[in-house]
């Protein structure tokens, strides 16, 4: 379980978003919604500990985050990012090993143990046909799955992913979201995503949290969303 | 699926022993094998200098464009060379000023020294998100600042030591004798080993800083240690061989061309090789050239730069 109290987020000393207060149970899928520019990637930062709390508590299973180091915390959560990934010649194949490494030793060598992981998720996102193809030589809808696949084989707990629905084509969108809700629900990871598209994950996720333009964080479930008239204030729909 | 860069190190491990031999036997007095002083006091230390030096200068390249993901650094695009030079020259014009015993050390330092100056300016100005093509000038401007530093200081020096300077700055993998080789093999063994540890954290830093960070890499610290063997690769090779172009940029993208993956547990021996490669292939030039007494510097030109121009033109979307 992750938890988090007063949390302050923000960047060089700058907050962006405070008072925030909430959750995220293994086995849970969850979407962040929000206006441009309102601080969603910010937070997401902050959650995933790229850029350190600027005050409050962020705490795994009661432990505090300052006190579990990198290596651990790779073990703990994964993420797929927007950065552009711009290695030429490097293969899908490589690209997911990679993900392996917080386990391996010194050299980056793979165990039987690690090979049955790799196998598992590429069985899982069917990305079977494209693993001996280049990354950069793939669709966008590939690539994303093939940056989840990376995520999914480091084995973590906690899953993040900064607007994986962006620049994919409807199709795609639909299937990513399958996916998440098999890793949430069946392999039960704790799934956390921030997204624009309201209509794909109304029917899919557990939770919708909206970060308002006074920067308040509402957590409610899509259907009391939908009720509480949050969603049509904030997006102007 | 590990057959193909197998086979491509093999095959540029072949190339090189090839070059090996063909120097060893054959150099400026022809074709022999008999006589002792030619065979260990001349060529053999030049054969095992431009193996080392190019295969340093070649790993550094490819540390630096790891570290900066931009497939046009290299040590001399990125001015790296250039403090380094900085460095050598105010240790060899400056030589009447350092104590006798320690200027056997000062050159090695103070060409680290200057390589590691830049390069932490270079390192800081990429904190300050700079684009790469800014980064390339900045390069461009650290390698004309140096220059002029250095054109003062040829003024204002006696003629002795700014020759001493001009002959080193014409860059050489000729100039080292047979005492100065077992202080340089140490150097290089120590550079080898420091790269060493780095090729899993290099993976993973591939993909990104914020990835690698992911996936429990102390970049910070990551980068520092990056940023110290790059400087002592440079600085080792600039110090004994003076400055040579072209070799840390191009051998990359060679090896690359052949080996076809980024993982760089197979790609760093692959350009180390290509590096050497390169370095001996000038020095088999040289030696059919000799009549005109052409430089190490001139013909690395010749090969590198229609090298990159072909790069370039090949991959659009790099900058």
């Amino acid at each position: 379980m992750i938890e988090f109290k007063n949390l302050s987020v923000g960047f060089h000393h700058q907050t962006v978003l405070s008072n925030l207060n909430g959750e995220i149970a293994e086995g849970k899928l969850i979407a962040l919604m929000g206006i441009n520019g309102v601080g969603k990637s910010c937070f997401l930062k902050t959650m995933t500990t790229m850029n350190p709390p600027i005050s409050g508590e962020l705490k795994i299973d009661n432990v505090d985050i300052k006190d579990i180091s990198s290596l651990e915390m790779a073990k703990i959560m994964a993420v797929v990012l927007t950065d552009k990934i711009q290695a030429d010649f490097l293969r899908v194949e490589e690209l997911i090993r990679l993900g392996r490494s917080p386990h391996t030793n010194f050299w980056g060598g793979l165990s039987e143990n690690d090979n049955q992981t790799l196998d598992d998720v590429i069985k899982l996102l069917k990305i079977e046909s494209i693993y001996d193809r280049y990354f950069c030589d793939l669709s966008d809808g590939q690539k994303q799955k093939v940056l989840l696949a990376r995520a999914l084989v480091q084995g973590p707990r906690y899953l993040f992913l900064d607007e994986p629905t962006t620049y994919l084509d409807i199709p795609s969108k639909i299937e990513l979201m399958k996916i998440l809700k098999i890793v949430s629900h069946e392999k039960k990871m704790g799934v956390f995503f921030s997204t624009h598209d309201l209509n794909l994950i109304e029917d899919t996720v557990d939770e919708i949290w909206l970060i308002d333009s006074e920067g308040v964080l509402h957590k409610k479930s899509p259907v009391d969303m939908h009720l509480s008239g949050l969603l049509q204030k904030n997006f102007n729909i | 699926m590990k057959v193909r860069p197998l086979i491509t190190i093999f095959s540029f491990l072949l190339i090189t022993t090839l070059l090996v031999f063909i120097l060893f036997a054959y150099g400026d007095a022809g074709f022999t094998l008999d006589n002792e002083v030619v065979l260990w006091q001349l060529r053999f230390p030049k054969i095992i200098v431009g193996l080392l030096a190019g295969g340093m200068l070649a790993s550094a390249g490819l540390l630096l464009q790891v570290f900066f993901q931009n497939p046009l650094a290299g040590p001399d695009l990125l001015g790296i060379n250039a403090g380094s030079c900085l460095g050598v020259a105010i240790a060899i014009m400056g030589a009447r000023f350092i104590p006798p015993a320690l200027v056997e050390v000062s050159l090695p330092a103070m060409a680290m020294l200057g390589a590691l100056a830049v390069f932490l300016l270079l390192g800081f100005l990429v904190q300050k998100n700079i684009s790469r093509i800014s980064l390339l000038i900045m390069g461009l401007l650290i390698a004309s600042f140096a220059s002029s530093f250095i054109s003062i200081l040829v003024n204002m020096t006696p003629s002795l030591q700014v020759k001493n300077f001009l002959v080193w700055s014409m860059g050489s993998f000729q100039g080292l004798t047979v005492t100065e080789l077992p202080l340089f093999y140490a150097l290089s063994f120590l550079g080898i080993l420091a790269m060493m540890i780095l090729p899993k954290k290099l993976n993973q830093y591939i993909i990104g800083e914020n990835y690698a960070k992911s996936m429990g890499v102390n970049v910070r610290a990551f980068k520092i240690i990056l940023i110290l063997v790059c400087s002592y690769l440079v600085a080792v090779v600039t110090a004994y061989c003076g400055p040579i172009g072209f070799i840390g940029i191009i051998a990359p993208h060679i090896a690359r061309t052949f080996i076809k993956r980024s993982d760089i547990r197979f790609v760093m021996p692959a350009v180390f090789l290509v590096g050497s490669i390169l370095a001996l292939f000038t020095e088999l030039i040289l030696i059919f050239t000799s009549p005109y007494s052409l430089t190490t510097n001139s013909i690395l030109g010749l090969i590198g730069a229609p090298v990159i121009a072909l790069y370039l033109f090949k991959e659009r979307r790099m900058l």
